[in-house]
């Protein structure tokens, strides 16, 4: 008999089993709701119903327009910040850095309700038609520190030979950070753009709270859908969400190929 | 020998560890699994030792039966969670408390154990304090020839209407379901984000003509009966007639209704401050908006709330709650116990939870009307601070209600009053106490809690829609809610990110090729990979 012997690959059982339970078998099972009706049969209704509806394109569409600009914005915001943060003496990055990262530490919901206050008294809500804007607002607000980390990461862990040797060779510091900062700095941005654009178009607690139910974005459908209480509800809330699924697939994979263009060696580039 | 010694010994203590007292003690013990709503349950005081309710409870059966009960308390954010819980977990639970269309709905599926009335086990205490209007009312309502009453013991009740602030709305204005639909009031009103409740407030608009010629025909009757015209049996006839004429109206949805609702709801989408389901008590008693479609035990906490100075400092407002004269919704929430359920057990915390003391701990904490009206509740109410003239003394002249007041030097003196009559609610319409008077001004808490029977009278119980019917709604609702031109913010985001965008893009190109970086160094010049190659 062999003896059972302790490899290093056993140190990924537990992370397998995890994997398993709560991330394949859940996924499978909204396949197998969406692919059924009430009764447990076979059908594709669920998905015809989706896609014969304008209301629920528009709010596909909608979710994909608030995800890509909330995913813009945070990274034009974001970039200088991590930028500024990596090129910074240690002491005071990490202290900076806590700054940034501190709103992480306050409760979701509860920093999306002060963000409405403060809105609210800046006046956005005067005008009634403004809750696209404040919906954005609070996204951007909510998902730059999940920006600021992976950009700070990449940008502090840069060669500083390369740029060294590019300002010897007489580039401009603003040609430098186009040219080389820039395109070493593409899996960072990549994993940003991850991080931000797939909760960005479901998080329906903030286009609720700040957007006053008044923004209805694809986690929302979903939720409604969940909740409506007819037979088939589960079912075709499940599709809507495999649907979401696939199409968040095909804007990491297409987002993915962007960026292996620029740099196919550099860390975390094969994510996609 | 020593290796057996040690193994004996090993065991021993690990023996010792068992708590065999305990696992006698488990196999005895009751388990009773509740679902209810969130929040609507008393919790008692830690700082007072006032024990929750759930915590009455086990002591209470504990004293009674000598068994402890371990009481499985969860709570969920609508029926169909309710509903759906009890799916995918048949014959755990014991009692759930949904609305009254939810349970026509697990009538129809028989998921229910009807309530035992036998002398064994019994809902008594329930029996004997129930108001009597509920309880006609449940047997009133069935499915397949199985009423209510017989399968559900009610919790708590309440209306629908408006939650409003008397310093910008005027008391005319809100009598009508239109108030949301008044530009007067653009950007200061919400309703509710949830079909089911908005179509209420839709369908009172849109029909608010049919609506209103039928409450004038019924207060032509109440005229004609006061004044002797018309005998008790016809006028009772007519309210019966017109509650009917209203339900019909109220719960139509066909295509016509359908639509009409969907366009009203449409052309809100605009001047709506927003849908809620929660925000809206603390909106109102800031004062970011003004009017609130609002159910009657969330109106009594918003008034509860923004007269608190300790809630809101300095910024009290006195908030109103109006039922509009179109007629609204009249809902009930009700004990019911799922097939499997231990029945006698059940019918125990029903009784325990409905007795006078605990219903009006539990209705002080909600804010909702408990479904109890005993002489205890009575007393209460016309003992209260703020109604209390106890309707004894109170008398009535040409629709007005006086009271007599001792003064200080002991001679009295009679000072008009609001009174409200609530003997179809309590049952007592031979004896002297009909009526709730009180020096507070209508409109307020009380009202909304205990409102009067007119105001029931048009109040109706939305049934119970099936699947393609609810299909239907959800539909008009989702179509509803994008007819939304106000999108100003989104241009703003649109012209700001792409201003950003085009802004770095544009450096970005113009940098790649260097334009910029023509004289670096003094004496190199930068020249491009393609060029070096050559």
């Amino acid at each position: 008999m062999r003896a059972l012997k302790f490899s290093r690959k056993h140190l990924g059982i537990p992370y397998a089993l995890f994997l398993l339970i709560f991330v394949i078998l859940p996924l499978l099972l909204i396949a197998y709701y969406a692919f059924t009706d009430s009764n447990g049969a076979f059908t594709l209704k669920n998905f015809t119903q989706f896609f014969k509806s304008p209301t629920n394109l528009t709010v596909l569409v909608r979710s994909f327009g608030i995800a890509f600009l909330s995913t813009v914005l945070c990274l034009l915001i974001g970039y200088p910040v991590a930028y500024i943060l990596a090129r910074s003496s240690m002491k005071k990055s990490s202290v900076l850095l806590l700054l940034f990262i501190l709103p992480m530490w306050i409760n979701f919901v509860l920093r999306t309700a002060a963000m409405k206050e403060l809105l609210y008294l800046l006046g956005a809500y005067k005008s009634g038609d403004m809750n696209y804007f404040n919906t954005i607002v609070g996204m951007v607000y909510d998902y730059l520190p999940v920006t600021i980390l992976p950009l700070y990461t990449v940008l502090s862990k840069l060669d500083k030979n390369l740029l060294e040797a590019s300002s010897d060779l007489g580039a401009k510091p603003l040609y430098t950070f186009i040219n080389t900062t820039l395109p070493l700095s593409m899996p960072g941005i990549a994993s940003a753009i991850t991080m931000v654009f797939l909760p960005t178009t479901t998080s329906y607690v903030i286009s609720d709270t700040l957007g006053n139910s008044k923004v209805t974005i694809i986690g929302k459908l979903i939720e409604n859908k969940f909740n409506s209480g007819t037979a088939g509800s589960w079912n075709a809330g499940s599709a809507i969400a495999l649907v979401l699924l696939l199409f968040i697939f095909a804007t990491m994979f297409i987002s993915g190929k962007f960026q292996n263009e620029d740099d196919s060696s550099a860390r975390g580039s094969g994510l996609w | 020998m020593k290796k057996l010694l040690a193994l004996l010994f090993s065991l021993s203590l690990v023996v010792s560890f068992f708590p065999t007292q305990k696992l006698v003690h488990a196999e005895e013990a009751v388990e009773l699994n509740i679902i209810n709503w969130e929040d609507y349950i008393d919790a008692g005081d830690e700082e007072e030792g006032i024990p929750s309710v759930i915590d009455a409870f086990k002591q209470y059966y504990s004293e009674k039966h000598g068994v402890e009960v371990k009481v499985n308390y969860s709570t969920q954010g609508t029926c169909e969670n309710m509903y759906s819980e009890l799916k995918l977990n048949p014959n755990h639970y014991d009692l759930v408390c949904p609305s009254e269309y939810m349970i026509l709905k697990m009538l129809a599926e028989d998921m229910l154990e009807p309530l035992k009335r036998n002398e064994q086990t019994n809902v008594s205490v329930y029996d004997a304090g129930v108001s009597p209007y509920i309880a006609n009312l449940f047997k009133n309502l069935s499915v397949n020839g199985k009423s209510l009453y017989d399968y559900a013991a009610c919790y708590m009740w309440g209306t629908m209407g408006f939650v409003y602030n008397p310093e910008f709305v005027s008391e005319e204005d809100v009598k009508h379901w239109s108030a949301v639909w008044n530009s007067d009031y653009k950007n200061k009103c919400t309703i509710k984000d949830s079909v089911r409740d908005s179509y209420i407030l839709a369908i009172g608009y849109v029909y608010q003509e049919q609506l209103n010629d039928l409450a004038s025909d019924l207060a032509d009757a109440k005229q004609d009966y006061l004044a002797g015209e018309l005998t008790k049996e016809d006028y009772d006839q007519a309210v019966n007639d017109y509650n009917k004429a209203i339900t019909d109206i109220f719960n139509n949805v066909g295509e016509d209704s359908i639509t009409m609702v969907g366009e009203a709801l449409k052309s809100l989408n605009d001047s709506l401050y927003g849908y809620e389901v929660d925000s809206g008590k603390k909106d109102m008693a800031a004062g970011k908006i003004w009017i609130n479609f609002a159910w009657s035990g969330d109106a009594v906490y918003a008034l509860d709330f923004a007269e608190d100075p300790a809630e809101v400092g300095a910024n009290t407002a006195e908030l109103y709650y109006a039922v509009p004269e179109e007629g609204s919704n009249i809902f009930f929430d009700a004990w019911v116990m799922p097939k499997g359920a231990d029945v006698e057990l059940a019918q125990e915390f029903i009784n325990f939870i409905q007795s006078p003391e605990i219903a009006l701990r539990n209705m002080n904490y909600i804010g909702y009307t408990t479904s109890i009206a005993t002489d205890e509740i009575f007393d209460y109410l016309i003992g209260e601070e703020g109604y209390a003239y106890g309707g004894d003394d109170v008398t009535e002249r040409d629709g007005k209600f006086f009271v007599e007041m001792e003064n200080e030097d002991g001679s009295t003196e009679e000072v008009e009053v609001f009174a409200v009559d609530l003997s179809y609610l309590f049952g007592r319409a031979d004896s002297n106490r009909a009526y709730v008077a009180y020096t507070d001004v209508l409109g307020r808490q009380f009202s909304a809690q205990y409102p009067d029977f007119d105001t029931v009278t048009r109040c109706t119980v939305m049934r119970n829609f099936t699947d393609e019917e609810l299909e239907r709604l959800n539909v008009m609702w989702a179509d509803s809610k994008e007819g939304s031109t106000g999108t100003r913010g989104l241009y703003v985001a649109i012209l700001i990110t792409a201003g950003a965008l085009v802004l770095a893009l544009a450096v970005i190109a113009i940098e790649k090729r260097g334009l910029f970086n023509r004289h670096g160094i003094k004496g190199y010049t930068v020249v491009k990979k393609e060029e070096l190659n050559r």
